[in-house]
């Protein structure tokens, strides 16, 4: 195939430059992520069982996998309103909002972590509003949501904002002019033609919450069965050198994390041929 | 946009205020709290807390990470994005998919990763510590992982950009008989400079506040292999906030100022974020 | 149903777009907006469409005053250049769209809107492809869809912006004959905006000729081309060529050549425009133009022959006039012409 590619193009340089792609690929990514799976192969299911789902490790499956589900709901609805408040009115300082949003991206997750510690913690900025309420954030499963509602909402809004960009005006127009009315456009005409960006959005968010490490640790409680994510299983096991059950808890989240890729790769294949 | 397909005023002024206001909480808040904490007790603490010499090696270690990451990844992505943009190959779409892998693995695992192979135990363990080569626990491991976490950013900006303008420009400097390397330095690269830059901005944010990735790998070793959020993450967990949120406010600036940078570069090229950083 | 826009004037920022427009498009008619890019013909029909509401002026439909109402209470049918038809439904649901949005008491049963949407399929001749989404299409089919769905609610007019703008040339003239059949069945009073004046002669039964957001010139086809109201309608509609003339006395003169009686107009310089087909060749004599043959052009079936005249620096194009070479010299006169003010 490299010869076929050389004789259709009179640009040089592809074997060396895809040659060094795969190589450093390789040598970076693909074989250390295999150590994972080779090392858990070497276990035997029992032992590998025993550690992967065990009642601990169901109960951060649990916490990791829902609050991930939450925040990124959370997100959604969010995130949409403000894609399209971005896209579609005017309003003063709306380019700093716009550059905002992206903030999560930019932030080290440590330091929104022990922001949003601060501010939700008992005597915080916003947690003694809510104390008073009986609500507790901070040191709770409700504090990991927070975390991650906040490192999610860049995924939705930046997914939706260029399809609803490239939404033609001509489309509502046609919409109107046919009779339906201002929400009839939007669920019958608008929603589904962003659906699949919605959707790849919300999928993003969420397999990003599910990994998420630096802004949760801090906020959440970390106890055992009832605010520790899987993430810091991982680490907990590390710490006791237990590389085994480590590996094993890293596996089910790397099978996780694959299963959601191949589910956005999936929506994205759907959503360009949405807007062909 | 023509009146007969947007909202009423009503509407359009409570959609805007909802938006404000969670942004408001989500992301303005945080970022007021980071710089508030750490100035709680004046200027001078403030102050104090950064020129500590633990303070200054962990913004040592984080700038020679990113010095080295970036760098690297800058060669990756220019040279994957000159393969798959330039050339036809089967397994095109597979090859960018594992290109974005790292970004869809949590930090965690990029860090175990590292330690399973070079770690005591791991595969290569026994031969490097028979050479007296140490990589996890130590800066080639904070190193490692730092460019695990920041793998695609560059590529992933360079492939689409490179495969929308096409060859033609590489194809007449060919034909008017430049070489590989002067069609590349003299046509391709003046091209993408700005796609590159902006690539390079989020990879050196990313570099420089890894936290996860890089807390499996480093061993917290103080004043030696901790970067500048792991130190951020000591000083908090000794209770030190001042300090902790003093530190983390110079991670903060990084973060305002590549969003500036980001922003203008948005606004003079019409550049749009790629989602899923 | 007749529409009626009065004294209408809309502004873009500093840009205005209609200037004191007024027109009648009356019942059952095929009406052209034609004019140049920027002239306001596509302002105009979205003003009648309500999807852009004017500065000053009204809109009626049947007498009836709808300036204020919006495109989705007005009943009309709108075609868009770019078809806008939604991708995410099929053919038959895009038709079947404007049916199933209106209020539960008037909407058809959905067996009712079933046998509308096979109507429709058959109306544009695409009874298969019901079921297939829009991508799947050409564009000459798409249009068709675009026509079907906006047909669909039984409009009181039906408004085209530039239908066959996006097709091509062959594509177009099909359309073109069967978008005149379709109006001819269905009796709907219809107004459509197009830059091809060939398209607004052929098909309009009156077209309306805009410059600047002003109407020049409305009339039947035949009025527009023989007698222009306008300059501008003269120059813009079929080739003419354009001399400039001195009226002197009521009589018109050409570098010294009396072409004959004015008609009324004032002394004074003026522009005379007339036909390729307006020019014969003549004997030396009065109103005879001595001419020199430059070159010759080929259009398809017709010739065009490039002729300067005497030694004003003017050049004519005319039709074929028996056998001239290059170089050769000759007379022209000029059978009819309009006169405008210069």
């Amino acid at each position: 195939m490299t010869i076929l590619a050389r004789r259709r193009s009179i640009i040089p340089g592809f074997g060396i430059t895809l040659g060094y792609t795969l190589l450093v690929l390789g040598l970076v990514v693909l074989i250390p992520l295999s150590a994972v799976f080779l090392k858990s192969a070497g276990m035997g299911w029992e032992a590998f069982a025993d550690v992967a789902f065990s009642r601990r490790a169901w109960a951060a499956y649990r916490l990791s996998f829902g609050a991930s589900l939450l925040a990124a709901s959370i997100n959604l609805v969010f995130g949409l309103t403000t894609a399209w408040v971005l896209v579609r009115y005017e309003f003063a300082g709306k380019r700093v909002v716009s550059a905002l949003v992206d903030l999560p991206f930019a932030l080290p997750t440590a330091v929104a972590g022990i922001a949003l510690t601060a501010l939700y913690a008992g005597n915080g900025l916003i947690g003694q509003y809510l104390e008073p309420w009986g609500v507790q954030v901070a040191f709770t499963p409700l504090g990991v949501v927070v975390a991650l509602v906040f490192i999610g909402l860049p995924f939705v809004v930046r997914t939706v904002e260029p399809v609803l960009q490239d939404l033609g005006a001509d489309v509502e127009e046609a919409a109107a002019s046919l009779g339906a009315s201002r929400w009839q456009t939007f669920g019958k005409v608008i929603f589904p033609a962003i659906l699949p960006a919605l959707l790849t959005g919300f999928a993003l968010a969420f397999a990003r919450a599910v990994g998420e490490y630096g802004s949760v640790i801090f906020i959440a409680g970390n106890m055992p069965l009832e605010s520790e994510i899987a993430p810091l299983l991982i680490v907990i096991q590390l710490e006791q050198y237990n590389y085994e059950g480590a590996t094993a808890i890293a596996v089910v989240m790397l099978v996780a994390s694959f299963a959601l890729l191949f589910a956005i790769n999936l929506l994205q294949a759907w959503s360009r041929r949405r807007m062909a | 946009m023509s009146s007969s397909t947007t909202e009423s005023r009503l509407v359009r002024r409570l959609l805007i205020g909802i938006a404000l206001a969670f942004l408001s909480f989500n992301l303005l808040l945080p970022l007021f709290a980071v710089f508030s904490e750490a100035l709680r007790e004046g200027w001078q603490g403030y102050q104090a807390a950064i020129i500590e010499p633990d303070a200054l090696a962990a913004i040592r270690l984080t700038l020679l990470a990113a010095a080295i990451a970036v760098p690297f990844n800058i060669v990756f992505g220019v040279c994957a994005a000159w393969a798959i943009a330039r050339f036809e190959f089967p397994g095109k779409s597979l090859l960018i998919t594992l290109i974005d892998l790292p970004f869809s693995v949590s930090p965690v695992i990029a860090g175990l990763i590292y330690v399973l192979l070079f770690g005591a135990h791991g595969w290569f363990g026994p031969w490097l510590d028979e050479h007296d080569i140490q990589i996890v626990f130590a800066v080639p491991g904070i190193v490692l992982a730092t460019i695990f976490v920041t793998f695609p950013f560059v590529a992933r900006e360079l492939i689409p950009l490179m495969q929308e303008q096409g060859n033609d420009e590489e194809e007449a400097a060919l034909s008017l008989g430049a070489s590989g390397w002067q069609t590349f330095w003299r046509v391709t690269l003046p091209n993408i400079r700005w796609g590159l830059l902006y690539g390079v901005l989020l990879c050196n944010a990313r570099a420089m506040g890894e936290f996860g990735a890089v807390s499996v790998v480093s061993g917290h070793i103080r004043g030696l292999t901790n970067t500048m959020p792991l130190h951020v993450e000591i000083l908090y967990n000794e209770y030190n906030f001042i300090a902790a949120f003093a530190v983390a406010s110079l991670l903060a600036l990084l973060a305002l100022v590549t969003l500036v940078a980001k922003s203008l570069l948005e606004w003079r090229f019409g550049r749009k974020a790629v989602a899923g950083h | 149903m007749t529409v009626s826009v009065h004294h209408i004037t809309k502004r873009f920022g500093a840009f205005t777009a209609l200037d004191d427009v007024s027109l009648d498009a009356r019942p059952g008619e095929f009406l052209a907006l034609l004019g140049p890019s920027g002239s306001g013909k596509t302002t105009l029909l979205r003003v009648m469409a309500g999807l852009e509401f004017p500065d000053a002026g009204a809109v009626l439909f049947d007498h009836v005053d709808v300036t204020n109402a919006r495109a989705a209470e007005r009943r009309v049918g709108f075609v868009f250049q770019h078809y806008a038809l939604f991708r995410h439904m099929t053919v038959a649901e895009n038709i079947a769209f404007g049916l199933k949005v209106k209020k539960p008491v008037e909407r058809p049963s959905p067996e009712a809107i079933a046998a509308r949407v096979r109507d429709l399929l058959g109306l544009i001749q695409l009874e298969h492809l019901g079921g297939r989404y829009p991508s799947q299409l050409s564009g000459g089919q798409r249009q068709r869809v675009a026509l079907a769905r906006a047909l669909a609610v039984g409009p009181r007019v039906l408004l085209l912006d530039e239908p066959f703008g996006a097709l091509d040339a062959k594509v177009r003239k099909d359309l073109r004959r069967w978008l005149r059949q379709i109006h001819d069945e269905t009796g709907v009073t219809s107004v459509f905006v197009t830059h091809d004046q060939e398209e607004a002669l052929e098909l309009a039964d009156r077209v309306v000729v805009m410059n600047h957001g002003r109407i020049e010139q409305v009339g039947e086809p035949a009025e527009i081309y023989d007698h222009p109201a306008s300059a501008f309608v003269a120059d813009f509609i079929g080739e003419a060529n354009r001399l400039e003339v001195t009226v002197r006395h009521g009589r018109v003169f050409f570098a010294g050549v009396d072409l004959g009686p004015a008609d009324g107009h004032g002394d004074g310089p003026a522009i005379l425009y007339a036909r390729p087909h307006d020019f014969v060749i003549t004997d030396v004599g009065a109103g005879a133009i001595p001419a020199v043959r430059r070159s010759h052009r080929r259009l398809g079936a017709r010739h065009r022959i490039l002729l300067s005249l005497g030694d004003s620096g003017a050049t004519v194009e005319v039709e074929t006039l028996g056998p001239l070479d290059d170089g050769d010299v000759c007379h022209l006169a000029i059978q009819r012409w309009d006169l405008f003010p210069a």
